[in-house]
């Protein structure tokens, strides 16, 4: 899974050109920083321009610039748009089906095995739950536009948000905008909601994954409970998750280490290491801590709390290998004050004969200074 | 959905990659040197037109930061390369590769810094400009910087000899 999200990277290049205002549409639903989809989009409301959570909170880290307009921005100025994160989280989803269909107008020779492919290395998760689709070679997503004439074979039954039960993917609006009554169609489906569980255990759904369940109807979750926490939705994130306090935001300088260890021992998070590291660790956390805060569709802290840990082991790798060492954004910035054609390791290694002889002098000095002190 | 910080990076330079393939910017080629490090890219570009650059390819080498996009990349031509804005070394002096606040030289406006939207596209553009455009403000080779202003015709000289090293009609 990680190796397939390395490995797809989607653009707005993927749309034909015929389709220039798709590719335009494409670019602006994207983050200027990470170029992709937005995800849990904050807006400044000091120029307007948008970024992913997560991009922008270590940007802000870096430099307390809005990176477009170089206008001075600072965390509190951030909104959430969350009609914005409505608009991506459909614009993902329908955007593989119809790049799909697409494809399949083009090309003649067409085969069910891009469609699973293109849908696999997607790096969101199966939305659409289809039933009846499996000996057909057409894709099931396409029913989806098919919605003015339901066919009980190819239709999409989803799961109401508010009843929990099955509903033609057609008829949910109508379903929803009568306040989940019970309608003629959702009686008998008993027949079809038996099949559909077994279809979703056949492809590997845990239904209680909370995650990869219809997020399309959480999304309409979301706008129909707003008073709702969104963490209140997710089966995963209320249920054998540990919640951690929210942290904030330190001045690392007036800290002792045992203050500063402490302070990432009560936030549930590991208090090894250089204070560099203490320091770098808290800095992500808080970015990422808010930035799930932030997501439509937010993690459980224990994910996070792996995640935080793959970063860092990323980061050591990097420190430890040498390379661009100045800006591996573990420890304090070092502005290069010599000039960028200053080397210090090629320093180190040419001059390293006169360090030790220093060293050695040192230790001589400090050597008589005990004897002279006895 | 958040990924980890090296991937970030990665996945960025992969689009930044493909989008350079497929759209590539008119005198400029580049991509990583190897597929197995994404953090290190050759770039060639082609002298522009009506200057005296023009007829020559300049391979430069650029390097990534593991925190990409925050951090701007380094860039250093590989062959000789006589500019007023390019170290001795060849290591490459314009402002879009130094964030704000950042400047050596205390010259450059903020206006055209490093920022995690800047891209490495921008940059080549950014260097072919200024290879047609020095500016002498912020000289990174004084004695180019010197030349430049004061004998033009010395300076397109030996621009010109060197381009000539670089591409192996070495005459001296």
């Amino acid at each position: 899974m990680e190796l397939n999200q390395q490995n797809h990277i989607d653009d707005p290049s993927e749309w034909p050109e015929e389709f220039p205002g798709m590719r335009e549409i494409d670019t602006r639903l994207r983050c200027p920083i990470c170029y992709e989809l937005l995800s849990g989009s904050l807006m400044s409301t000091n120029c307007g321009h948008v970024y992913c959570s997560l991009c922008i909170r270590r940007a802000l880290v870096t430099r307390k610039l809005c990176p477009c307009c170089f206008e001075p921005l600072d965390e509190h100025q951030l909104v959430l748009a969350r009609q914005l994160d409505e608009l991506v989280e459909f614009f993902r989803t329908s955007r593989v089906d119809v790049l799909n269909a697409l494809r399949h107008s083009t090309s003649s020779s067409f085969d069910s095995i891009s469609i699973e492919e293109s849908s696999q290395i997607d790096s969101t998760p199966q939305e659409t739950i289809k039933t009846g689709d499996k000996d057909s070679n057409f894709p099931a997503n396409l029913s989806k536009t098919d919605r003015s004439s339901p066919n009980a074979d190819t239709d999409i039954y989803v799961e109401c948000p508010g009843c929990q039960k099955l509903i033609q993917g057609s008829k949910i609006n109508w379903h929803l905008d009568n306040y989940c009554k019970n309608s003629d169609f959702a009686d008998g489906l008993q027949n079809k909601k038996t099949k559909y569980r077994e279809t979703t255990k056949n492809k590997g759904i845990v239904r209680d994954g909370g995650n990869n369940v219809n997020l399309v109807s959480n999304r309409i979750d979301n706008r129909r409970m707003n008073q709702t926490k969104p963490s209140m939705i997710f089966g995963a994130t209320q249920r054998k998750d540990v919640l951690l306090a929210k942290p904030s935001k330190l001045v690392y300088s007036i800290l002792s280490d045992s203050k500063l260890k402490k302070i990432l021992k009560d936030l549930g998070l590991p208090s090894t290491g250089t204070r560099n590291q203490l320091e770098a660790r808290h800095t992500e956390w808080v970015s990422r801590y808010f930035a799930n805060e932030d997501s439509i569709n937010p993690k459980s802290h224990n994910k996070l709390l792996k995640e935080l840990a793959q970063w860092e082991a990323n980061v050591q790798k990097t420190a430890s290998s040498g390379f661009a060492n100045k800006r591996s954004g573990v420890g304090k910035k070092v502005v290069d004050v010599i000039g960028p054609s200053f080397n210090s390791e090629d320093y180190l290694a040419a001059n390293a004969d006169v360090f030790d002889e220093l060293k050695l002098k040192a230790q001589q000095n400090k050597g008589k200074r005990k004897k002279a002190d006895e | 959905m958040y990924r980890n910080h090296g991937s970030t990076a990665l996945r960025r330079l992969m689009t930044e990659y493909r989008e350079l393939c497929l759209n590539p910017p008119e005198g400029i080629i580049a991509g990583p040197v190897s597929e197995d490090n994404f953090f290190e890219w050759e770039a060639l570009i082609m002298g522009p037109p009506d200057t005296p650059f023009e007829g020559g390819v300049f391979p430069a080498i650029i390097k990534f930061p593991k925190d990409y996009p925050l951090n701007p990349p380094s860039m250093r031509f590989t062959c000789p390369m006589f500019h007023p804005n390019v170290y001795s070394n060849g290591e490459v002096c314009i402002s879009i590769l130094h964030p704000p606040g950042e400047d050596p030289n205390q010259y450059e406006t903020s206006a055209e810094r490093w920022s995690p939207v800047q891209s490495v596209e921008k940059i080549l553009l950014s260097v072919l400009s200024m290879i047609a455009e020095p500016n002498d403000e912020s000289g990174a080779n004084v004695d180019a910087s010197k030349i430049w202003r004061e004998n033009r015709d010395e300076y397109n000289k030996i621009v010109k000899q060197n381009i000539k090293k670089t591409l192996g009609f070495t005459d001296a």
